[in-house]
């Protein structure tokens, strides 16, 4: 399958805390790491590990933190084609990780869209998470077009069929008001499952331990795109996204415990 | 890689080879012959980089765009390449792609199985006295001729015009390396383009015609030697060049 992703990165630091620190207190980070995120490089990742290779069409700046991320990102096996806007920083985020796993995230600088028109004739799929008007209408050269529910503005204006929408109901960015013209709406709602169409469909359980939840639903919509696009039935492609979502929980980081095909 | 932008090294490691990294790459048509900057001038705007720790290469086209992935190797090929067959392996990613749609022809890129030098072990390492550029430029009526038009390994400083052609069939010292230059190397069309903007604009061959042409030489239109290696060694920027 010929893949890619259009979207945003980010680099991002990782720190382990305890809790989320309460305003005016001081937690000491248990491990700190980081790596290239945001929802274009999960995205890429996972439907990289499920189709054997994925492009990403992405922007950094001209600066040593995007040259890092390029570096990381093809050693993780995705094909990134790097853009890079004129007098732009590479944009980075804290993300702390607390007891539970649960993740939250401070972002710094302006988030940097792909911009279009893209090379993205004869693609099989193509996972729209960020990016501007031109380069979602090259997208929908592909035969298989998806879609993050966080970028509505974006898919409003450039008025294009998708294949597929999906997003998380919890996040308030991400509410759907019907509006956009989308063959299927996915949303997901953590350990509840989520609804496809209306209709509920279940979440795998979580590993034992969640350590991490980072990447979460990036990883099960990029494992629903790739599913569908091969032609699997929605149940099918559901039960794939469901584990593929379930499976990140239990690495550290969005890239440790990403679901490979032959899982 | 083969016929993309010269990258200047404080430091390399010459061996049998050549230099090592040199040329590890190149592009091939439908046909499986090697495409060069005299099919498209435009391919010396284009930069590649290799990291041998993680096997990721990166292509940055002239526009600024960066095409970078991990390096998988696929099926085996023979090339032509100066119309002699090379064995290669045929270098799955985006980058065959991404350089198709610069040139607008179908291309793929493909990574040798032996070094990918033009004239073989003799010719594995290319010297070039910088002094024969002001000699080039005078007959030319230019100020100065840019050495990245001639693409040699390695430009010698504090030689006479030419000097270096007198160093053929003798052991020379270029760092911790020795070589033997076998050989001129005779010029082609694309030492008129200009490196930096890939057009035409300086008449070299027509230069070394006029003042060259009469010159014993094992190629034509000759600028420059070529030399196989006989000790491997590093070189580094500020290293002796001697008769060893």
């Amino acid at each position: 399958m010929r893949a890619a992703v259009v979207g945003h990165v980010e680099w991002v630091d990782f720190a382990r805390v305890p809790r989320w620190p309460a305003a005016g207190s001081i937690v000491h980070a248990t491990d700190v790491w980081s790596d290239p995120a945001g929802g274009g490089a999960v995205v890429a990742r996972q439907i990289a590990l499920l189709a054997g290779r994925c492009e990403l069409f992405t922007a950094f700046g001209e600066d040593e933190t995007g040259r890092a991320a390029v570096r990381r990102l093809a050693q993780l096996g995705i094909d990134v084609h790097v853009q890079h806007p004129p007098r732009s920083a590479t944009r980075r985020a804290w993300t702390h990780i607390d007891d539970g796993g649960e993740r939250t995230i401070t972002v710094l600088g302006d988030k940097l869209l792909p911009a279009g028109p893209l090379p993205l004739e004869g693609y099989d799929l193509v996972f729209f998470v960020s990016g501007d008007v031109p380069a979602l209408r090259s997208a929908r050269r592909a035969r298989f077009l998806a879609a993050a529910l966080r970028e509505q503005p974006t898919l409003r204006e450039a008025g294009v069929p998708l294949d597929l929408l999906v997003g998380s109901a919890n996040d308030p960015t991400e509410r759907y008001d019907g509006s956009l013209d989308a063959r299927l709406v996915v949303t997901t709602d953590g350990a509840n499952g989520g609804l496809a169409n209306g209709e509920p469909f279940r979440a795998t359980d979580p590993p034992v331990q969640v350590v991490d939840t980072y990447g979460a639903g990036d990883s099960f919509g990029a494992a629903l795109a790739f599913a569908l696009a091969r032609g699997d039935e929605l149940s099918d492609a559901l039960e794939l996204a469901a584990r593929a979502g379930s499976a990140v929980l239990g690495g550290r980081g969005p890239y440790t415990a990403q679901l490979p095909l032959n899982s | 890689m083969k016929a993309l932008a010269l990258e200047h090294l404080q430091e390399a490691l010459l061996g049998e080879g050549g230099v090592q990294g040199d040329r590890r790459f190149y592009f091939v048509g439908e046909t499986g012959r090697l495409i060069s900057n005299k099919d498209f001038p435009a391919f010396q705007l284009i930069r590649a980089s290799y990291d041998d720790a993680v096997d990721v290469l990166t292509l940055t086209l002239a526009d600024g765009r960066e095409i970078a992935g991990r390096v998988e190797r696929g099926e085996e090929v023979t090339t032509s390449f100066h119309r002699r067959p090379r064995h290669a392996r045929l270098v799955i990613g985006p980058w065959s792609r991404a350089l198709s749609e610069v040139v607008g022809e179908p291309l793929r890129l493909v990574e040798p199985s032996t070094s990918g030098v033009d004239r073989g072990r003799n010719g594995a390492a290319t010297l070039l006295g910088t002094a024969s550029l002001g000699a080039l430029g005078s007959t030319l009526g230019v100020e100065a001729v840019d050495g990245r038009r001639f693409r040699m390994n390695f430009g010698i400083e504090g030689l006479g015009a030419h000097e270096e052609d007198a160093w053929i069939g003798r052991r020379i010292a270029i760092g911790d390396a020795v070589v033997i230059p076998h050989g001129n190397v005779g010029r082609c069309v694309v030492t008129k383009q200009n490196p930096d903007t890939a057009v035409s604009d300086l008449d070299t061959l027509g230069g070394l015609a006029e003042y060259r042409g009469d010159v014993e030489t094992t190629e034509p239109l000759p600028f420059g030697i070529h030399a196989g290696v006989v000790r491997s060694g590093r070189v580094r920027v500020g290293d002796v060049v001697a008769l060893a």
